[in-house]
């Protein structure tokens, strides 16, 4: 577990550095996933980048289309606790609130939680169903790419040996946006989830009818995993219960839950677990959403 | 503290990193791949952090950095560099201990005492939070420190008896 | 909430709730656990260890030499560098030429470092030809099986009683009363089932460690958490043949147990190293390692059939116990540990059972809080209550019609002394308000209540000695070599001397855990510390105070009768006359410094060893005896639980737990003992088993092997325990042993509340979520 420790004092030093050793090097944040990974092996980076104390990369600020940017650094603790993520948005924070335990979230980071590409991570389908984009930093400047596309399977991203990320842009929810993520474990957040289900629900605010619903999935798969078919079944119509339990069940079919033998959870527990959960997501997330809709 | 000029290369080797423990400036010198846990054992002797489990999931070597709680196992010692650190040798002491300590005693929350020092770490860092820490935010806030031997009972009377006693008094 | 007043005769500290005399110490974390005196040895080596990662594997190739030439790597060791004795306590410290177990060891290397080590270790060259191995223990003690686990099964010293035909059966406890075929024909009612419990874990915070430090002249020092020093110096001493004078073990503070440290799985590798490099080597496990290669519990099947009387009576029982060793017998496992759970509660007196110990290739089991008691009651007590369903009988009725009394004869052919079940369980019953119905709330939560109880064999092991050294000013040392794995022994051994001396607490100090300072032990297991080395620090201390009386007899002219000794003074008839130390003769050119005076700077030397009669040898066909175990500890558990219909959580909302431990001496440690043993108990009902992949353990982490947070307890005021205790004649000040107790009815209670919330029976542990639903599909459908 070797390494050289680097500690660039800005974006562009970093993206010097990371441009220099590729896949040699590996962007340390916060470190709880990737500390670990070191020191047991399974990561064998001869570079260690340390962007923990390059300011503009933390902070959440309003963009000029109202939508929001995150920082890469933002802790899971601020992002919990930030009023500015409350509302709309909140389904982030909730997101944010249920990973690992507090002295985990008081230095972990989004960032972090998305680029270790684990499919369990909590912040990822709250991201996805917002429709974030990471911002990416490169040697060629900077590129977005949209949450959804961002893993490509278990531990790896889009991001090229020269590249790491910069933060999230978050598209301001339209009003009548109601979010809930729901993380499901026998033992409580501090393991990861055996299924975690993001729903988030539009209301048109006209007829109130659903305007828009994204559905997305934690650990069901090698990668979060958006159900485009649950969605389907929810837009344009009248939410109540009987349609929103069929959605629950349309997600269940569309997830991938890993038919080996799991540490946590057999597959087809978990997909019990995603018709259950889906539900009761989509419930509260409908729930909320109707909420603004009245006011 | 920490310069914001840019870093020669070191090599593999050894770095100095200066931080604040226990309300004292030390200066250690060693590997970056070692943890702040490894270098507050065994560099700074400070070993009530504890080693159970060495992967972030036992809790048992809680400090608090910046007045936040970490488990000192997840970070790599050049991250705490120029920061403040409580360790549970800083907390409190025989002629004068903390009430979280006292309320450990009198409240017989410790049997092997491995998981102590961590957990009362957590708990002053919930406690400094939240002083009106109910039963519920106690379990849903420390369960990331486990404990094998008291069935956690006499842990959340005693926070709940120190809670009270700091309530009434000037904070420590 | 203990009923403190009900155990008070006229005590000074005895049955108070003194504070623990070592809490300061490790809330101001200053208490030194073994890891943590690395720092006081320069020149420290490291080990690590290369594991098997096949269930049964042969080592076709094992070549070590790029790890021996790596600089600043001081050794490198395989099975043939290590003793070819073994004792059952101390599993084979590295594989041979056969890995037996998915994680066994196979070659070790020292280094100057943790990650040198560690790098020394990918060097090394290893190649195996994976054999077919077995994993069940029904399919390996069948003649022939699929694998042999353990080619050297019947040489061990101690050897079980191994049978060339069934070469994975490692003993077989036969008990044969009365005539069951008869009786079954003549019940009215007859329920068999199949029960099973999981491989689970201590996972006791601290892991396995160890320092070994070489001696020149030819010896060793080991600093380590494991249990018994003067037994693990005997150990040691034995296997490497070394003089027994310089073995020395000492123990520092030992962070948790449940019965993981009283095997030896770190000290004769760091014995061998610190003699091969004649230095001081430290080993201490990883997590990981304390999974595969640490000590688990037993899991056990049951097949039991019960045949009842229409009013409820028992008349005959039938058992077959199925015993998985894992892939060494560590002296646990020849089937008697098990079956005394089923023995010592109830009448029965025609009782059948076969008890077998069988090796699997899988991680070994040894002792484990409550040693096979709690596998076995999670059959008996599930069972009946589904009798007393058919029978439409109370269970609670049931039990006392068929519980034992003081004076009958257990099935063993004992004489009960000492039973307070019954009281037990009518108090858990009482407090969980187990006949009225649960009053449900909509959602898919549904709650129920149910109850269990059970009891646990003392082992009669051995002796205990313990001594006093009494100083003139009355301050008291207490040497013993019994555990504190945090159970509180220091403690309660301050509380007796205190007690006995009459002096306050801060006068006594402990001296404990040192083969070179304190004497014989072997070590705190089958709850007996408080017992064991309790009584003999009790007699220590009579010894020390007969001494002290007739020096002062001598000097006062006065009969020992009318003396006593008191807070430092010596009393005649009830008053105080002379201090102590005026006892004490100091030295002067003109007085003699021989004879029996008491002498300035010598303090008075007190000794006591006790050890519980014997075992009396059975019949191996019967299995019958006056005395196989000595006392009996008891529990009774009620708890109220509620079950999610839609995912199959199971929450537990309530808890009551009674103990009957004849006397608590601490009544809050004794309360502490109980809910920590809930709270482990609730683990193994519910969360905690060994998950393979091709034999090999996967979830070897605090992350992923789910031991109970603070959120599977219940809230505080929804937990209570109470003491419903009947004195032991032999124990100290009436005390029998607590702390295994808690483990024995909790997983039937739970299950018994299951079926009573959602009607769903289920028969094998842990009762994990997706187990629950699914019987709850099933009963839908």
């Amino acid at each position: 577990m070797k390494f050289e420790y680097l500690e660039p004092a800005s974006v562009a030093e970093a993206a010097a550095m990371l441009g220099n050793y590729r896949h040699r090097a590996k962007i340390l944040a916060g470190g709880t996933d990737l500390v670990v990974q070191i020191r047991q092996g399974t990561l064998k980076p001869d570079f260690v980048i340390h962007i923990g104390r390059i300011e503009e990369l933390n902070g959440i600020t309003t963009d000029s289309d109202g939508g929001l940017f995150i920082g890469t650094l933002a802790t899971m603790r601020a992002i919990e606790r930030s009023e500015r993520l409350a509302g709309r948005w909140d389904i982030l924070r909730q997101g944010a609130a249920q990973v690992s335990c507090p002295q985990v979230r008081n230095v972990a980071t989004l960032g972090g939680n998305s680029c270790n590409g684990i499919p369990s991570a909590d912040t990822v389908p709250p991201l996805i169903a917002l429709g974030a984009e990471a911002v990416i930093v490169g040697p060629g400047g900077e590129r977005k790419v949209h949450m959804e596309a961002f893993h490509r399977g278990p531990g790896r991203t889009v991001l090229e040996a020269d590249e790491f990320m910069r933060g999230f842009k978050i598209p301001p929810p339209p009003p009548c946006t109601g979010g809930c993520y729901l993380k499901y474990t026998p033992r409580g957040t501090s393991e990861l989830a055996i299924v975690g289900v993001a729903a988030l629900v539009t209301l048109n605010p006209k007829d109130g009818t659903c305007q828009d619903a994204r559905i997305v999935l934690g650990a069901c798969g090698p990668t979060p995993l958006r159900t485009k078919k649950a969605e389907s079944l929810l837009r344009g119509n009248r939410l109540d219960a009987p349609l929103i339990e069929k959605a629950a069940h349309m997600a269940a079919e569309e997830s991938r839950p890993n038919p080996g033998i799991s540490v946590r959870a057999p597959a087809s527990y978990r997909r019990e677990m995603v018709r259950v959960w889906g539900r009761h997501a989509l419930k509260n997330a409908w729930m909320k959403a109707e909420a603004y809709h009245r006011s | 503290m920490a310069a914001r000029t840019a870093m020669k290369r070191t090599g593999k080797m050894k770095q100095r990193i200066e931080f604040e423990v226990n309300g004292k400036t030390r200066e250690v010198l060693v590997e970056p791949w070692k943890t702040l846990l490894e270098v507050l054992r065994e560099e700074l002797g400070l070993t009530g952090a504890k080693m159970g489990c060495d992967d972030g999931n036992c809790g048992a070597c809680t400090v608090i950095v910046e007045g936040q709680a970490i488990k000192s196992c997840l970070m790599l010692a050049p991250q705490a560099r120029g920061k403040k650190i409580l360790t549970i040798e800083g907390l409190g002491s025989e002629e004068n201990p903390h009430p979280l300590q006292q309320a450990f005693i009198d409240h017989f929350a410790v049997q092997c005492g491995f998981c102590t020092p961590g957990m009362i770490l957590a708990a002053k860092a919930l406690l400094d939070e939240n002083p009106e820490a109910t039963e519920m935010d106690i379990r849903e806030n420390l369960h990331g420190n486990i404990c094998r031997c008291t069935g956690y009972v006499k842990i959340v009377e005693a926070i709940e008896a120190a809670r009270d006693v700091l309530a009434k008094g000037p904070k420590s | 909430m203990s009923s403190e007043k009900a155990f008070s005769p006229p005590y000074s500290v005895i049955g108070k709730s003194i504070p623990r005399v070592d809490a300061l110490d490790k809330v101001l974390g200053r208490a030194q656990f073994t890891a943590d005196l690395q720092r006081n040895f320069p020149g420290l080596l490291h080990i690590k260890v290369l594991r098997s990662p096949h269930a049964h594997a042969r080592i076709i190739k094992l070549d070590v030499t790029k790890a021996e030439k790596y600089p600043r790597v001081r050794a490198v060791v395989t099975g043939k560098d290590c003793p070819d004795k073994i004792n059952t306590r101390a599993p084979r410290i590295l594989a041979l030429d056969e890995a037996i177990w998915g994680g066994e060891g196979v070659a070790a290397v020292a280094a100057e470092s943790p990650e040198i080590a560690e790098e020394a270790l990918r060097l090394i060259q290893v190649e195996y030809e994976k054999l077919p191995a077995v994993l069940d223990a029904e399919e390996a003690m069948q003649p022939n099986p699929p694998a042999v686990v353990d080619r050297q099964l019947g040489q061990y010293r101690g050897s079980p009683q191994f049978t060339p035909e069934a070469p994975n059966i490692s003993g077989h406890y036969k008990l044969r009363t009365g005539d069951v075929e008869k009786r079954f024909a003549e019940a009215d009612i007859i329920l068999e089932n199949r029960f099973s419990t999981s491989r689970v874990c201590h996972s006791q915070l601290e892991p396995a460690s160890c320092i070994a430090r070489f001696e020149p002249g030819g010896g060793v020092t080991l600093w380590t958490n494991g249990q018994g020093v003067h037994v693990i110096r005997g150990i040691i001493s034995d296997q490497f043949d070394l003089p027994a004078a310089k073995v020395r073990v000492i123990n520092p503070y030992q962070g948790g147990s449940f019965g993981s440290r009283l095997r030896h799985y770190v000290e004769p590798l760091a014995t061998l190293l610190a003699l091969k490099t004649r230095g001081t080597v430290e080993f201490t496990y990883t997590r990981e390692e304390m999974y595969l290669a640490g000590s688990t519990r037993l899991p056990v099947v049951t097949y039991i059939k019960t045949g009842a009387r229409k009013d409820g009576t028992i008349v005959a029982q039938q058992m077959k116990i199925i015993v998985d060793n894992g892939a060494f017998y560590a002296a646990v496992q020849d089937g008697r540990m098990a079956a005394s759970g089923a023995v010592c509660v109830y009448r029965i007196p025609n009782f059948f059972m076969d008890s077998y110990g069988v090796n699997t290739n899988t991680p070994w089991a040894g002792a484990y809080r409550g040693l096979g008691t709690p596998q076995v009651a999670w059959a008996v007590e599930c069972q009946l209550d589904m009798l007393a369903e058919k029978l439409g009988m109370d269970p609670v009725e049931l039990r006392r019609k068929n519980v034992l009394h003081k004076g009958e004869k257990n099935a063993y052919g004992e004489t009960i002394e000492s039973i307070g079940v019954m009281e037990c369980m009518e108090k858990v019953a009482e407090e969980i308000r187990l006949v009225e119905p649960c009053v449900q709330e909509p959602g898919p939560w549904k709650k129920g209540r149910g109850v269990a109880m059970g009891g646990k064999q003392n082992t009669p092991r051995g002796r205990s000695e313990a001594e006093t050294l009494v100083y003139e000013d009355g301050t008291v040392e207490v040497l013993y070599s019994a555990d504190e794995q945090g159970m509180g022994s220091e403690t309660i051994m301050v509380q007796i001397a205190a007690e006995e001396f009459k002096i306050s607490i801060s006068q006594v100090r402990v001296r404990r855990g040192d083969t070179a300072i304190t004497p014989y032990d072997t070590f705190s297991a089958s709850s007996f510390t408080t017992y064991n080395t309790g009584n003999a620090l009790r007699m220590a201390c009579r010894d020390a105070i007969g001494q002290v009386l007739e020096a002062a007899a001598r000097k006062l002219e006065a009969s020992v009768d009318d003396l006593a000794l008191a807070n430092g003074k010596i009393l005649v008839k009830g008053s105080p006359t002379m201090a102590l130390a005026d006892l004490f003769i100091p030295f002067s050119m003109f007085t003699p410094q021989g004879g029996p005076s008491l002498k300035k700077g010598t303090p008075v030397h007190g000794k006591g060893i006790f050890a519980p009669s014997p075992a009396i040898p059975w019949d191996p066909e019967i299995g019958q005896t006056p005395r196989m175990w000595n006392w009996y500890q008891y529990n009774a558990c009620g708890v109220e639980v509620a079950v999610n219909t839609e995912t199959g959580e199971v929450k537990i909302l309530k808890g009551v737990v009674a103990a009957d431990m004849g006397f608590p001496i601490n009544p809050k440690m004794c309360e502490g003992q109980i809910e920590g043993g809930f709270g482990m108990a609730v683990g193994a009902s519910l969360l905690e088993e060994y998950i393979y992949r091709d034999g090999l353990m996967i979830n070897s982490s605090y992350g992923n092997y789910r031991i109970p947070t603070f959120r599977e307890m219940p809230f505080r005021d929804r937990f209570k325990t109470f003491f419903a205790s009947d004195p032991l004649p032999d124990g100290p000040y009436g005390s029998k042993g607590v702390g295994e107790g808690t483990m024995i009815a909790v997983a039937p209670a739970i299950a018994n509340a299951i079926y009573n919330a959602v009607g769903i029976r289920l028969k094998d542990l842990p009762l994990s979520p997706e187990r629950v639903l699914q019987a709850l599909k099933e009963k839908r459908s």
